[in-house]
């Protein structure tokens, strides 16, 4: 959906245009938060949407949804201007899309994924819970 | 980025990249999605710490700005605010907020933006948030906004955890299973259920629900009284195939409680800090015998919770042995005794010495230990010889004597000896008896808190009466002694307990004897009941009882409990007020400190306002300046600065005492007629007590003032001819008699005689404030001072203006007159009173050659104490204490009294006396 908004560019700002596209959380109850990049939605929503910022994590099944997700967060930064804000710049979700982020992230990956990640390259926002 | 390369690179070079940093990161925004892969290197390595370094906020990033909100809305509100920004966008119309922020902090939300009109549309029809309360972020506090800690922790299943909040706060609980992915937890707990209740009358049972907590004990259907029968039944959990009792709404399967719960709210995993103890996996254990002796259990059926519990204890115990064993096999290591996995301990041997760290295990003769010194923070443990290692006991910390002959015994630790021939030992100084005792340290724990209560702690008792409160004076294994609100100790089991008040405690005030506000941390001297004449700090109070602490004491922990109006304010606060007062008072040149004295006096007294605009009106002082008094008018909404003089007090806080006598009225009429210098004598009376008091402190110069008034002064004539005639010859003779000496006047009647005391003190300097005011309402003292240009004499004024003596009747001798004191005779003859008649003549030793005579108070007057004598108090607030003069500061002299307090005291109340020895 980036792709489409970059390319109505000139009519409205590309940060605008993606606003737009934001998925909110819809409910209050039942957040999770997704483990790599942070992103809160309901179960529901990972479960219709997957992760805009994280498509590789395929959350079809609820199993998946589960080990990719997390209920355990803490903070949450409502991100309407990735690029712009500081606040983005400094949870690192500035490359991701406008939504509402986890400020921290308690959980870990199963070793697969998390193998699979760091063969990507990619890094990932949940920590272990502090012992 | 490595650590190294910040260390050498200059400061410039630094600052270069940061630059670099932030304009790349601008020009990377066409690139986004590559780009983060290019930033992104593994887990948290120290790289990843330097680079979020690089992160803080910049003047070029946008400005945030906080918001008070209603706690617990904050996610709501952040969600509402990104659903308006969303809405907008599409319409096209963007708000031109970058970030909504609920962090940690209850109460507050952020919003980060540019501009600041964004923000206030942004909250404009936000409900549950305040606008007025916007505030903008400092640059530097960024970052804190952002800091979370991890609140909320998963459980697993089997996992030990403890309940946060409700009915069951603090207790232990077993996670039996999880549901929503880990968000809810079905535990199984003790119950604490209170049988008794069904059958108490509502109101009784809605005050025992929330005072009382019922003990944990398993549910057992046959504690039902009949009328509970009702609300029994056999039904399944919701999700589980078993059959439980349901009872009041809970779920009880094998007498124990299976609740639902949300984890992180309701919840918390039970940490390495506050593991299952002993004592709690006993409780949720001792179910196996309980129920074989009812329900014909077999050891199969055995609950799952309770095997777990079970298994844990052995585990527990096990090590504990282990633990005891390696110490026996090892009888060297006799310092090392006692270890508990989890102590704090010292490396005393070896390449380490010195080194702390908290033991982790204990295996045979060696133990593990998890070094706490950062420069180790890597290494995760070290193994020693049990011999190696000794428990850590820190000076100053508060522990429990778990066993020996002081077992039970709390205290603080004044001393940690390793020299001694007993191994290593600590002095501890006990909290009950203020004893010191010495205790190998091995036998002492760092336990001081039971049941959340501590030391000296004001807790409610419950049972006789709703108002009993005590203070916490030991703490016991299982109980405390408790110090009541009546001083009776007594000994109180911890779920006899109804909460702490000690925050309410800090809040209170009281007022002690003489109206002084008191709180807590203040020292109080005690003015009467057994305690009398002690000195204490205030460690709690309760409504008009306070608990004293005095480090003396060894009985109750140095608690003990007075009423706050038999205590007088002790130490600082009075004395400083006392000296500003003083100093105000020589801050007006010669101004007496006699009028200091009466500045203090003057605030709360009735008055009445005796010339200009306000003439006549009656009113309350409620401030007092060296020149002018602020007078709140009793007839009218209004407060007045009035210059002293022009007011006469008439009466106390309570209102106008003294009738307004037949003199002040012609003196006012007088005044009215007359107007001018000549109606001056009968307006404001003070000035005549300040002219008089003058020259008592001051030497030969201060004389002049007053002097020239006596007798001759045209001044006051007038008044006095006009409505004092009777007295006058009597003003006339006192003014004569007046030459600040013992004077030569023989009267033989008692009121004359007292009158030249007056002269006679006055004149020798030593005087007690109240002889000059002791002649009731003649007119003693009538001077004219010339500072004031006016002679201004009211007898009404006369005895209230002294307030502190108007007490003391006018056939009193003065408050010195008393045995040992030293005087001075009217031929210069120094001698000691020895004995008092009761005809108010006493018997005086002559220091030079020992011989008595017989003086009446008139004849005498008091000697000018030096440093170092034995002085008595005769004046002000500390009347009657006696002490050692240790110096003279000006109007104000030091003293130590018989507690080795010191006091300050006006100098002049000061009366020399035979020292003791």
């Amino acid at each position: 959906m980036e792709e489409d908004s970059e390319g109505e560019g000139v009519e409205v700002p590309v940060a605008v245009a993606e606003l737009a596209q934001a998925n909110v959380p819809t409910s209050l109850r039942g957040l999770r938060c997704c483990k790599r990049c942070g992103l809160i939605k309901t179960y529901d929503q990972f479960h219709n949407e997957g992760c805009e910022n994280c498509p590789f994590l395929v959350m079809e099944d609820s199993a998946n949804i589960e080990r990719c997700t997390s209920a355990f967060f803490d903070g949450q930064a409502a991100i309407m201007d990735p690029r712009e804000s500081w606040a983005a710049k400094w949870l690192r979700v500035d490359a991701y899309v406008p939504g509402v982020y986890a400020i921290s992230v308690t959980g870990q990956f199963p070793r697969e994924i998390e193998e699979q990640l760091e063969n990507m390259g990619r890094r990932w926002r949940c920590r272990p819970p502090p012992k | 980025w490595g650590l190294d390369d910040l260390e050498t690179a200059s400061a410039a070079d630094i600052a270069r990249d940061i630059e670099e940093r932030h304009h790349s990161e601008i020009n990377r925004w066409d690139r986004q999605r590559g780009r983060e892969e290019e930033r992104v290197v593994g887990g948290q390595s120290s790289i990843a710490e330097v680079s979020q370094q690089s992160l803080v906020p910049s003047v070029s990033d946008p400005s945030l700005w906080m918001f008070g909100v209603t706690p617990g809305k904050e996610q709501e509100l952040v969600f509402q605010i990104m659903n308006k920004c969303v809405a907008l966008a599409r319409t096209g119309k963007p708000l031109g907020i970058t970030a909504a922020i609920a962090a940690q902090s209850k109460g507050r939300i952020y919003i980060e933006s540019y501009s600041e009109p964004a923000v206030l549309e942004a909250i404009r029809g936000v409900r549950n948030l305040m606008g007025y309360t916007m505030r903008v972020v400092p640059i530097n506090d960024m970052t804190t906004v952002m800091n979370v800690t991890p609140s909320k922790k998963p459980v697993r299943k089997n996992d030990w955890v403890r309940m946060t909040r409700g009915h069951y706060k603090g207790d232990l609980a077993l996670v039996k299973n999880l549901k929503d992915s880990g968000l809810c937890a079905v535990i199984q707990c003790v119950p604490r259920i209170d049988f008794t209740l069904a059958d108490l009358p509502p109101e009784e049972r809605r005050n025992r629900q929330r005072t009382i907590r019922p003990p944990q004990k398993f549910f057992n259907q046959s504690e039902m009284t009949p009328s509970q029968r009702h609300s029994y039944s056999r039904s399944k959990f919701p999700g589980t195939t078993e059959q439980c009792d349901y009872f009041e709404g809970n779920y009880y399967l094998d007498g124990y409680l299976i609740k639902e719960v949300t984890v992180g709210t309701m919840i918390k995993a039970c940490t390495d800090e506050e593991p299952p103890t002993l004592d709690e996996l006993q409780r949720f254990t001792q179910r196996n015998k309980a129920q074989r002796e009812y329900d014909d259990v077999g050891d199969d059926d055995e609950n799952e919770g309770s095997k777990a519990a079970a298994s844990l204890l052995d585990r527990l115990s096990a090590l504990q042995k282990r633990t005891g064993l390696a110490l026996n096999k090892d009888e060297t290591a006799a310092s090392s005794a006692g270890l508990i996995i989890g102590d704090v301990v010292e490396v005393i041997e070896g390449d380490l010495v010195g080194m702390r760290g908290k033991l982790i295990s204990v295996d045979g003769t060696t133990v593990k230990i998890k070094p706490m010194s950062a420069d180790l923070g890597l290494t995760s443990e070290v193994e020693f010889l049990a011999s190696q290692v000794r428990k850590h006991i820190a000076e100053g910390a508060h522990v429990k004597v778990i066993d020996g002959h002081y077992a039970n015994e709390t205290g603080t630790v004044v001393a940690v000896d390793s020299s001694s021939s007993g191994g290593h030992t600590a002095i501890v100084l006990t909290d009950l008896t203020h004893k010191e005792i010495s205790v190998r340290v091995a036998i002492s724990t760092g336990r001081d808190k039971l049941a959340g209560y501590e030391l000296h702690d004001l807790v409610v008792l419950s049972g006789g009466g709703n108002n009993e409160v005590g203070v916490i004076v030991r703490v016991g294994r299982e109980e405390f002694s408790v110090v009541n609100n009546h001083g009776i100790v007594r000994d109180v089991r911890p779920e006899e307990l109804r909460g702490k008040r000690n925050l309410a405690s800090q809040r209170a005030m009281a007022l002690d004897v003489q109206g002084n506000q008191i709180k807590c941390g203040d020292s109080v001297s005690i003015a009467e009941g057994p305690h009398k004449g002690k000195t204490a700090s205030i460690k709690r109070m309760s409504r008009s009882m306070l608990f004293l602490y005095h480090q003396a004491r060894t009985e109750n922990a140095g608690i003990f409990v007075v009423r706050s109006r038999s205590c007088v304010l002790a130490g600082n606060r009075r004395s400083h007020e006392k000296r500003v007062v003083a100093g105000g008072g020589m801050g007006r040149g010669r101004g007496p400190p006699r009028g200091g004295k009466s500045d203090d006096g003057m605030i709360g007294k009735t008055v009445r306002v005796q010339s200009g605009a306000w003439k006549g009106y009656l009113g309350v002082v409620t401030d007092a300046t060296p020149t002018h008094v602020q007078v709140e008018l009793h007839s009218r909404l209004k407060k007045v600065m009035v210059v002293r003089e022009r007011v006469a007090v008439i009466g106390d806080k309570f209102g106008a005492t003294e009738p307004r006598m037949k003199g002040e009225t012609e003196s006012l009429s007088s005044s009215t007629n007359g107007g001018g210098v000549a109606s001056t004598p009968f307006l404001g009376g003070q000035t005549p007590m300040h002219g008089a008091a003058t020259p008592m402190h001051d030497s030969a110069g201060a004389f002049t003032p007053s002097h020239p008034s006596t007798g001759t002064d045209d001044v006051w004539r007038p008044g006095g001819s006009i409505d004092r005639a009777p007295v006058e010859e009597e003003d006339e003779r006192s003014d004569v008699a007046n030459p600040w000496g013992p004077s030569g006047n023989d009267d033989d009647d008692d009121s004359s005689f007292l009158t030249s005391t007056t002269a006679d003190t006055a004149g020798g300097g030593w005087a007690t404030s109240s002889s000059p005011d002791s002649s009731s309402n003649t007119w003693t003292t009538s001077t004219s001072s010339p500072q004031y240009g006016t002679t201004k004499t009211e007898p009404q004024n006369r005895s209230s203006l002294s307030d502190d003596h108007a007490s003391s009747s006018s056939l009193q001798p003065p408050v010195w007159f008393v045995d040992r004191v030293y005087v001075t005779t009217k031929s210069s003859q120094t001698g000691v009173i020895r004995e008092i008649h009761s005809d108010k003549s006493a018997s005086v030793e002559l220091l030079d050659d020992k011989s008595r005579i017989t003086v009446r108070p008139g004849e005498v007057s008091m000697v000018a104490p030096k440093e170092h004598d034995m002085v008595l108090v005769t004046g002000g607030a500390d009347v009657g204490v006696e002490g050692e003069l240790v110096c003279i500061d000006g109007t104000d002299a030091i003293l130590k009294d018989g507690n080795d307090d010191f006091k300050i005291v006006e100098f002049f109340h000061l009366a020399k006396i035979e020292s003791d020895s």
